[in-house]
């Protein structure tokens, strides 16, 4: 069994983000088939032959085997979860799948506080979010709105 | 390939709107949750420790979000019934979240197309379906949205 060292996130306020604040990027990879094919698993979804077989992803007219959107974006998600900490609650999470991740790349994700603001008696942080690749070229562009904790609430 | 004109693309697109299939229903399993998490690099212990995750005052162990991943394999109809074109490509994910996923839920899956529209694509003519999936709890609560846009060309 895959031994997992548990990590506690920690806790950011709402106070401690200001507009235009940037989170240290992260990057994974170089991201490989054996990713994607604990992708397939965890989402018990094997169909998409393409996703793991350069074969099939050849003979489908692909340049080779890519790697899920969605197993992106769930990682750009991720990501986002541990920047805002333990006690953020995501509400909003968008993404798009405008390039391709194929194995070997590297996915650098990025965030920036877009806007911060108060509404209902909440406080809300909207993020700007992308996976860059190390070509420079944003592969999946996305957005987050979460609300945070307050300091002393 | 058999060639359409604009009329019948737009019907074919517009019969895909409404409700798809009946709602299907699935139980949140540690393992499912264990494997998800490990495959976004989720270290939180919220996802593998009931005794952590009551301390942080959830009910027991919580899915990370991107397990919705999996209800939409194994609870959804995702092929789409398109005779024109001969690819359809992920586009974009939408999220809404509220309650969260726990180890023990029974989680209920409603899809339905929303939105299906022909639109004029770089090479020809593109395919816009939206599809919304809607997943509830056994207490009736929204736990999330997903939107997901795909494009067939």
């Amino acid at each position: 069994m895959f031994k997992v060292d548990m990590v506690e996130p920690p806790v950011v306020y709402f106070e401690d983000l200001s507009e235009g604040h940037e989170f240290p990027p992260v990057t994974k990879g170089p991201m490989m088939v054996g990713h994607q094919v604990r992708w397939a698993g965890a989402c018990d979804n094997y169909e998409s032959e393409f996703h793991h077989d350069e074969y099939v992803a050849k003979a489908a007219g692909l340049p080779g085997i890519l790697l899920s959107g969605p197993f992106m974006a769930s990682i750009l998600l991720t990501t986002t979860t541990k920047w805002l900490g333990r006690d953020a609650r995501l509400v909003r999470f968008f993404d798009q799948n405008r390039g391709a991740t194929m194995p070997r790349d590297t996915a650098i994700m990025k965030g920036r506080v877009k806007r911060k603001y108060e509404e209902g008696g909440n406080a809300f942080v909207e993020l700007e979010l992308s996976i860059t690749n190390q070509r420079g070229e944003v592969t999946t562009p996305g957005s987050a709105l979460a609300v945070m904790p307050r300091r002393g609430a | 390939m058999k060639q359409f004109s604009q009329a019948e693309m737009e019907r074919q697109l517009a019969a895909l709107i409404g409700p798809v299939g009946e709602p299907v229903s699935m139980a949140v399993e540690f393992g499912a949750v264990r494997r998800m998490a490990v495959a976004v690099d989720d270290f939180d212990p919220i996802r593998y420790d009931e005794a952590a995750a009551r301390k942080r005052g959830f009910r027991g162990i919580v899915a990370p979000w991107p397990l919705l991943w999996s209800y939409f394999f194994n609870c959804t109809e995702y092929h789409l019934d398109i005779a024109f074109g001969r690819a359809t490509v992920h586009g974009q994910d939408d999220y809404e979240f509220h309650e969260p996923l726990i180890v023990g839920d029974v989680i209920t899956v409603a899809t339905a197309i929303t939105a299906a529209r022909l639109k004029q694509g770089r090479t020809g003519p593109l395919g816009q379906v939206e599809a919304e999936r809607r997943f509830t709890n056994q207490f009736g609560q929204l736990c999330a949205v997903l939107k997901t846009t795909l494009f067939r060309r």
